[in-house]
């Protein structure tokens, strides 16, 4: 919303000392956002008017002409393309540096061989109307050199609102409105209008137009004028200017004065053609009635929107947009004014079956007081008399109301004030600022007996808290001492997930050398089928925002898969992870709250690992090498056993369960080589899943334990074996410690296949420690070694490598 | 008899190590390197082995001959007091680099929040991302057909068959979890959300539909607003790591009573204005108030005993601010030559 400064001091007359921007810092610290000041002169900086001394044809292109101007100090040559300038006139020059409203930066230039100084402008390069018919004649009040803006009259400030700040004040969205509020702020003496309250008569039973309020729940106030006498004409110049400086479009006189009483008190209104309809009925709409809108559009309505109807058809959706049938025109002479108050809800359910939002729905849905409909009845009926001298009221007023509910007084104890905001402002000082915000204050001692001025509704003051709010922003909330909270100490028992996070990340980038991402939560559908995954458990977003982000994920592998394509054509090798939720539709564990026994899609934090490099056995390598550092700092031993439960995109014999304890925490795996080209991945990826709560569950209370030293030397020995192929690291690994106790433990060392162990062979070379709480013999040992080795000769058709 | 060298190499290794003065060295490598020393006996032997073995232990041979004269020449500097004098050492030359990963921008961020709210005895809390209209709105103060509802443009989800969950959102603030920690952990409490939160809303270099706050809410007997603008002030100059001014003025927000905005002093220009801050000297930063009394009944506690202060800090807006980052869409995705700066 823009709000004119001159339009303010109609109401409230600052301090000489206060400039534009201070006026908005004292705004936005205490009451809403300004979020920019603007002098309208800036709108025309380095515009200034010039006198055609003469124009003569351009020597290269017969459209264009060279104009000489008088601009007092000098003389420019300007090339014009307008055929409508003559010598003699006086017209608007922008000069080199200016910035024109469209945009346009003005620069000197050649044009066709001839230098330009500068430019002649039309009405719609300046932002001033539609006009581009010409260059902008200016009148014989013009001066030559004087700048446009002060030919203009250009001397206001406009002041930007950010509306949001203000959603819930229905009372600053008008210059009468926020002039009572800048009057409570520093407080001044608020003008009250002349035109206050200045209206005819009521009529009781209206022969000029019947009114009926079939839903008065919906409607508290419905006041109308009847006017003939019309004429629709052209506005004011000056009802023009305020217009466009708050950002409206001037249409028509009549129109004209219902948006400027809009902008003025904040009452929206609704003028009729008086000789198009019948009656006014405020009813509900019926399923499947018509109307066509003054926007142009068409509309079916559903049923039960708020409407204004005559016999015998709709003629406006009540407080959102009136119907072209009855709209004013050159032609009207007779005109029904109205001024209403529509119930918020209602207004919210118009606006969102019609999509539409207007400046009147957007004060109606935040709830107007009744009372207000007469003052901006008055204020437009007194507009209405100034601009067209032969306007007669037809009957009296028609004024069809319920009775206002009282507003109950809201007690507040001063002692609670105090605690509230944490300072001791006297009883006092309070009371004080509550009247100069215009509340009723009874002092009842240690207790308040507030009640709110209409203008502020009882949507809005409701609460004591209210009531505190009021107090602490006259205060100024910059003003509070800086008291930070005493409070009793405890030591809450942290989200074992979130402190797990924090150290799974180090030893992801300082000892894995990943790099760490957080991708989208929404996927693409068509990625995933390339990649040969199905989406049948994935939640779905009913209103997505592109094709590539239209169901939430259920795994983080794919997206980190992509991050790995979107890099591989700058990078040999590449490795990330990402901490973070996926979404299934099974039910999970989150209530959705107000529904008994009803959950949440399940949701679970994951941690996922992708790499990439050249070789698919390295890359997979790697990979477990980093989840095994990453168990390792829990002192939990990990395992990667094969499996039958694998996502479409990898294999069988590409993919491992990873294992800790005998329970099943994820997968890693190694792409599938169609499925890479399907997807245009150049590389060899691998990637691994982990169900982060069960990792976090089995680190849980995970700690060293100190075995002292055996004071008996343990015995090593290496081991060769010789093996098919097919023959799993992990079965051999787990029969060897199985065999003895005497072997403590066994560490792969080297695996080799080649020629010399043949096609079909592989060769597993061990480092054995043997110990025992005794001294071992070698002899002993090197009989174990041969029990040994017979029984994987047996199980595992093995045998002892010889070099 | 690869294995007999390798044990060879291993044993002179040894001997090397042990010596302790220059003469045994020399012995010692006239024992296995010399003319009739071990080695060479070894090397001499090989004519009774086949042609191909005869190769390969050869190498063999040779490789460990040439190891264990180096090991010698090493050895001999270090008697000979030599070592230190070596020109040839220049200490200059950098360390290998280690290869390393990075952390993201926002996790650098967020961790240093996490660990500052731990230091005071705050929760820190994760909640569901896909959340209920339920507690992202109605709990919150924020009732069927509310504009506030119009002032967060909301992704839905498809209903998911054979479950009656009600509409379900992408929760669009983490404030649902005030109400959900409030129901769990009653009050006193101390609690922070960090977490994802996602709006409807076109791309571009300040906005995106995904982006990441942290939501505090403190909650006792007699939380003030001087408590609230003291403890944000703490947070920021926490945060940011230098004392800062802030600027506490009112704001809207459904589910607090009275509502603010805080904005800190321009880190950029120390409040001067410039750029950065639309030269206003201020940085807008958090969304903050006293919890409003509908929302503590929501949590199943009672407001006439029980007030609090709640914030929401915008994480994306602060990392882009700490490393002068200028495009937000840089933190979603996996853009190496960005990610490796961290």
């Amino acid at each position: 919303m823009f709000i004119s400064l001159n339009w303010l001091k109609d109401f409230v007359t600052l301090p000489k000392n206060i400039s534009p921007r201070e006026l908005a810092d004292r705004l936005t610290r205490q009451t809403m956002e300004i979020e920019s000041v603007r002098g309208q002169a800036e709108f025309f900086d380095r515009v200034a008017i010039g006198k055609i001394l003469s124009v003569a044809k351009h020597p290269q292109a017969d459209r264009l002409r060279i104009a000489v101007l008088d601009l007092g100090r000098e003389k420019l040559s300007i090339v014009c393309g307008a055929d409508n300038i003559k010598t003699g006139q006086m017209v608007p020059v922008a000069l080199p540096g200016a910035l024109l409203p469209n945009g346009l930066k003005i620069e000197k230039t050649q044009i066709r061989g001839e230098w330009s100084d500068g430019m002649l402008c039309a009405a719609d390069e300046l932002g001033l109307g539609d006009d581009h018919s010409g260059i902008m004649i200016l009148t014989e009040k013009a001066k030559v050199g004087q700048a446009l803006a002060d030919y203009l009259g250009l001397d206001d400030f406009i002041l930007e609102v950010d509306n949001k700040s203000i959603t819930h004040r229905s009372d600053l969205w008008s210059h009468y409105g926020l002039s009572r509020e800048i009057a409570a702020l520093f407080d001044l003496p608020l003008k009250k209008p002349a035109w206050a309250d200045d209206l005819p008569a009521p009529v009781a039973a209206p022969d000029s137009l019947p009114v009926t309020v079939h839903e008065p729940a919906l409607c508290a106030r419905y006041q109308a004028l009847v006017l003939s006498g019309v004429r629709v004409e052209e506005s004011p110049d000056w009802l023009k200017k305020r217009l466009v400086a708050a950002g409206l479009k001037p249409i028509n006189n009549i129109v004209d004065v219902t948006n400027y009483t809009m902008l003025e008190t904040g009452q929206p209104l609704h003028a009729f053609d008086r000789d198009k309809i019948n009656r006014l009925d405020v009813r509900l709409s019926k399923n499947e009635e018509r109307i066509a809108l003054l926007n142009g559009e068409q509309k079916s309505l559903p049923g039960g929107l708020l409407l204004i109807a005559d016999a015998d058809r709709p003629l406006a959706v009540a407080g959102v947009m009136g119907g072209a049938d009855s709209e004013i025109t050159p032609a009207t002479v007779r005109i029904a004014l109205e001024a209403a108050n529509f119930d918020f809800l209602t207004i919210r359910k118009s606006q969102q079956s019609l999509g539409l939002r207007t400046e009147a729905s957007i004060r109606f849905e935040k709830f107007l007081p009744p009372e207000l409909c007469s003052f901006g009845l008055s204020r437009a009926f007194n507009l209405l008399k100034k601009i067209c001298p032969g306007l007669r009221v037809e009957g009296g007023l028609i004024d069809a109301r319920s009775e206002n509910s009282p507003r109950p007084a809201i007690k507040v104890k001063i002692d609670w004030l105090n605690r509230r905001i944490g300072l001791a402002i006297k009883k006092e000082k309070a009371v004080a600022y509550l009247v100069r915000l215009g509340f009723q204050v009874e002092d009842q001692g240690d207790e308040l007996l507030i009640t709110a001025p209409f203008w502020r509704t009882a949507k809005e003051i409701s609460r004591p808290e209210d009531i505190m709010e009021e107090i602490a922003r006259l205060h100024g909330f910059d003003q509070l001492p800086l008291t930070l909270p005493a409070v009793r100490l405890s030591a809450p028992d942290q989200d074992k997930n979130l402190l797990f996070a924090q150290e799974a990340r180090k030893i992801l980038v300082y000892n894995g050398a990943l790099s760490e991402v957080l991708n989208y939560s929404f996927v693409d559908e068509k990625f995933l089928a390339k990649l040969n995954l199905s989406t049948q458990d994935q939640v779905a977003l009913a209103n997505p925002i592109s094709a590539q982000q239209t169901l939430l994920r259920s795994a983080l592998a794919p997206g980190l898969i992509a991050n790995i394509i979107a890099n591989q054509a700058r990078y040999d090798e590449t490795g990330f992870f990402e901490i973070g939720l996926i979404f299934q539709k099974l039910p999970g564990v989150w209530p959705v709250g107000d529904q008994d026994g009803a959950f949440l899609p399940h949701q679970e934090k994951r941690l996922g690992l992708a790499l990439a490099g050249a070789d698919g056995p390295v890359v997979f390598r790697r990979l477990k090498t980093i989840l095994t550092a990453l168990a390792a700092a829990y002192y939990l031993p990990l395992e990667f056993e094969k499996t039958d439960i694998f996502p479409g995109w990898t294999e069988k014999n590409l993919c491992a369960a990873l294992v800790i304890a005998g329970r099943p925490i994820g997968l890693a795996a190694l792409i599938s080589q169609p499925v890479a080209k399907r997807v245009g991945l150049k590389k060899s990826a691998g990637f691994a899943e982990i169900r982060l709560a069960e990792l976090v569950e089995l680190a849980a209370g995970r700690q060293a334990h100190y075995q002292p030293e055996t004071k008996f030397p343990p015995i090593k020995r290496d081991l060769a074996l010789l093996v098919d192929k097919n023959i799993s690291y992990l079965d051999i690994k787990n029969t060897i410690l199985a065999f003895s106790p005497l072997i403590r433990k066994i560490e792969l060392f080297d695996v080799f296949a080649g020629d010399q162990v043949g096609p079909k062979k592989k060769s597993l070379a061990f480092h054995f420690v043997y110990q025992a709480e005794r001294t071992l013999q070698a002899e002993e040992i090197n009989q174990l070694q041969k029990e040994l080795m017979k029984n994987l000769a047996e199980k595992f058709g093995a045998a002892l490598r010889d070099f | 008899m690869q294995n007999h060298l390798l044990k060879l190499k291993e044993q002179v290794l040894a001997a090397i190590a042990e010596a302790r003065e220059g003469k045994s060295l020399r012995a010692l490598e006239i024992e296995y390197l010399g003319r009739k020393g071990r080695l060479t006996a070894i090397l001499r032997g090989l004519s009774d082995v086949s042609e191909q073995e005869k190769k390969i232990v050869g190498q063999l041979a040779n490789q460990i001959k040439n190891d264990l004269s180096a090991a010698f020449r090493q050895a001999e500097e270090v008697f000979s007091g030599q070592a230190g004098k070596n020109p040839s050492f220049d200490v200059t030359l950098p360390g290998q680099a280690g290869a390393r990963g990075h952390f993201h921008p926002l996790t650098i961020v967020l961790e240093k929040l996490e660990k500052f709210f731990i230091s005071l005895g705050f929760l820190v809390l994760d909640g569901p991302e896909l959340e209920s209209d339920y507690y992202n709105f109605t709990a919150l103060n924020i009732p069927p057909f509310h504009p506030a509802r119009d002032m967060q443009d909301t992704f839905y989800v498809q209903p998911i068959a054979q479950q009656a969950v009600g509409q379900l959102v992408m929760r669009t603030h983490t404030s649902p979890m005030q109400v959900r920690a409030m129901q769990k952990y009653g009050a006193p409490l101390r609690v922070v959300v960090p977490g994802r939160v996602f709006r409807f809303e076109a791309t571009d270099t300040r906005h995106d539909t995904t982006f990441y706050q942290l939501e505090g809410l403190m909650l006792d007997r007699d939380i003030s607003l001087a408590n609230l603008t003291a403890f944000m002030k703490l947070m920021l100059s926490a945060v940011m790591g230098q004392e800062l001014n802030i600027r506490v003025r009112p704001g809207y927000f459904p589910f607090v009573e009275p509502g603010l905005e805080v904005d800190m002093s321009c880190v950029l220009c120390g409040g001067q204005g410039c750029p950065s801050c639309k030269q206003t000297g201020w940085l807008e930063m958090i969304g903050a108030g006293l919890v409003h009394p509908e929302v503590i009944k929501a949590g199943g506690l009672d407001p006439e005993i029980y007030s609090g202060f709640a914030f929401g800090i915008g994480l994306d807006r602060l990392a882009m601010m700490k490393f002068g980052i200028n495009d937000i869409r840089l933190l979603r995705g996996a853009h190496l030559p960005f990610l490796e700066q961290f």
